[in-house]
């Protein structure tokens, strides 16, 4: 079962398609970080591969249509960049996105629309970690383990009667 | 911001420090039981009831005025509740609204909404049922009419937005998590929050027969301390000094020992030579001032 | 509104304008590179520089337009030629619009160009300018033999609007 969370950044006119990069970057960097088993500086390496096609595609604008998308079960983090009125509009939250604190993996997908395929393509085969196109449709749940909840008959009677005496 | 920074409680129980909480909080006893049956059915029912057919959200909105016991008994609820449930686990969380809501300028929404649909989900994924208190909520879930429009800024009416945003999205998502609010301000709830609750509980004023049994609990504690006030508990005095102080809240109601045992030097030195006199006298004086007040606020 | 509220609404609105109009040329840089197949070498190289430089100059008034010229600078195979006009509007209107669907259209109408055709970035100014590290003086390609084709507008934002016109010897 995923968590699914998504976030938006505010591109231009708010910031540059270089800013914008370096807010997702450090939402996807930060976010690792609680998770023991994920090396921060591998984390850090993978971002580098992909710092120019991730300003181009923040300035052709697919990023406002098609997010970054970031795994790390149980957490499922879609990352969208808005643009022209829309990133004047409302708030928008940086950094961590809780819920990777038990995450063993991580894997990164990155829209390649036409004609941008080949350039994604060959960023992603950098790292094991990067992967071209959509992520796969998270699984989204309940927000725990099905624990059965049950009362004690006798204990309730118990307390009740407590202050009815 | 960092929104975990607003849990200020987390805590499974049974924890001592909460034992005696629920019983602490004299009020009619009905306000009581329904309050704790509704959480047991809310989580024990909307794991098997569609939230679209139950319509059960898992909120218990607590009214009344200051000092009537509000906070300490949803603070007591899931001790009490843990007791009645076979696995004898519950969770109480603690929210702060108002340091959520003096966010900066337009980042209260989305800090309302992180705190409540992500980072609070994240804490609770034990399945352990919980309780999780709000306190004061008035700040947070802002009637949105247009008479408050005036006064409030737009964000929070955002922030109300995102509440009730989380309550629905919670109600499917989380059927162990049983939310409690509490308020002093009523009349500044909104509408679409307070039909939201399951139940709304009015804690008020207690009356007479209640403020005896606050004035005995009040002395059989301090007897443990000071051997020989706990005679006074069952004076027969004391169901005159609690007629006197209909209209205090319960917290004043307890702190009246503690003004009588200050009240002469012989007392303040040796409190077990209080007297039922002089809880009279001094419940005189605290009426006659809570009256006092309340003149001033109503002029 | 007083004056000194109206000329700072102005400032960060110009300066907004130039973030925007700075994003749609880099973006239809990337566009236009990604479309012929080139390699983006050069343009992440440079991606900081030249966005630093066009949106001090955008923000000064002074770009008077910037062209991605592909090829010998003697003999260009094509030049996408990017000028910007400029207008005051004050408070008031805040819109920032851009036609990036429009220009992906059509980029599929424009010549392909040999698979390791170089590119640079050129810009040219009205006046003085702001030096930005980074920027070396040099000479527009060579234009003659080229035939140019208004592709319309790029975007626009309160203070200024940037179009496109294609340089090639298509005829």
């Amino acid at each position: 079962m995923s968590s699914v969370r998504v976030r938006t950044i505010k591109g231009s006119p708010e910031r540059s398609a270089s800013a914008t990069w370096d807010e997702i970057a450090r939402m996807v960097q930060e976010t690792l970080v609680p998770a023991a088993s994920i090396d921060d500086d591998d984390v850090s390496v993978a971002l580098g591969h992909l710092a120019g096609v991730g300003r181009t595609l923040i300035a052709t604008g697919v990023l406002a249509d098609e997010p970054v998308v970031l795994t790390a079960p149980p957490l499922h983090v879609e990352i969208y960049v808005s643009l022209g009125n829309d990133a004047l509009k409302g708030e928008e939250r940086l950094g961590k996105v809780p819920g990777a604190g038990t995450a063993s993996e991580w894997k990164l997908y990155v829209p390649d629309p036409v004609p941008y395929s080949a350039q994604v393509a060959s960023a992603v085969a950098q790292h094991d970690a990067l992967y071209a196109g959509a992520a796969p449709t998270p699984v989204v749940g309940a927000a725990a383990t099905q624990t059965a909840v049950s009362v004690d008959a006798d204990a309730l009677r118990r307390i009740s009667g407590s202050h009815h005496s | 911001m960092n929104v975990s920074e607003h849990i200020a409680v987390n805590v499974v129980m049974p924890a001592p420090a909460y034992a005696g909480h629920w019983d602490a909080i004299v009020s009619p006893p009905d306000r009581k039981d329904r309050l704790l049956h509704h959480a047991l059915l809310a989580w024990t029912v909307r794991g098997k009831i569609p939230f679209e057919t139950s319509a059960v959200h898992g909120l218990a909105v607590l009214l009344g005025p200051p000092g009537t016991g509000k906070t300490t008994l949803a603070r007591g609820l899931p001790y009490t509740a843990s007791q009645a449930l076979h696995g004898r686990r519950a969770r109480l969380i603690e929210i702060h609204p108002h340091g959520l809501m003096s966010a900066e300028h337009g980042q209260t929404q989305q800090a309302v909404s992180e705190l409540l649909t992500e980072y609070l989900p994240d804490l609770v994924t034990d399945g352990i049922p919980t309780v999780v208190l709000l306190d004061e909520v008035e700040s947070m879930a802002v009637a949105r009419s247009a008479a408050s429009l005036s006064a409030n800024p737009v964000d929070v009416h955002r922030a109300t937005d995102a509440v009730l945003t989380a309550l629905d999205d919670l109600a499917r998502r989380a059927p162990h998590i049983f939310f409690v609010v509490t308020s002093n301000y009523p009349q500044g709830l909104d509408e679409a929050f307070l039909s939201r609750a399951d139940v709304v509980l009015d804690i008020g004023l207690p009356d007479a027969n209640a403020l005896a049994r606050i004035l005995s609990d009040t002395l059989n504690a301090w007897g443990k301390a000071f051997p020989g006030m706990e005679q006074l508990a069952g004076a027969d005095a004391l169901a005159a000094t609690a007629q006197v102080l209909v209209g205090v809240d319960g917290r004043q109601a307890r702190k009246l020992v503690a003004q009588a045992v200050a009240g002469r030097l012989q007392t303040a030195l040796e409190p077990a030579s209080l007297t039922a006199a002089d809880l009279l006298d001094a419940a005189r004086t605290l009426a006659a001032t809570a009256e006092e007040v309340r003149e001033l606020r109503a002029g | 509104m007083s004056t000194v509220t109206q000329m700072r609404t102005a400032v960060s609105t110009r300066t907004k304008t130039a973030v925007h109009l700075t994003d749609i040329i880099t973006g239809a840089f990337s566009a236009i590179i990604a479309t012929l197949g080139l390699s983006r070498n050069y343009l992440d190289k440079y991606w900081d520089v030249i966005e630093r430089g066009l949106m001090t100059w955008i923000d000064e008034g002074s770009l008077k337009d910037v062209c991605l010229e592909f090829g010998d600078p003697d003999n260009p195979e094509a030049i996408f030629e990017i000028p910007v006009e400029y207008r005051f509007t004050g408070v008031g209107n805040v819109d920032f619009v851009a036609s990036r669907a429009r220009l992906l259209r059509l980029m599929a109408k424009i010549e392909k160009v040999p698979a390791e055709t170089s590119y640079r970035v050129v810009v040219t100014h009205h006046g003085s300018y702001t030096t930005v590290s980074g920027w070396s003086s040099t000479n527009s390609a060579n234009r003659s033999g080229l035939s140019s084709y208004n592709l319309g507008s790029l975007g626009a934002g309160p203070d200024a609007r940037a179009s496109m016109n294609y340089l090639t010897r298509r005829s």
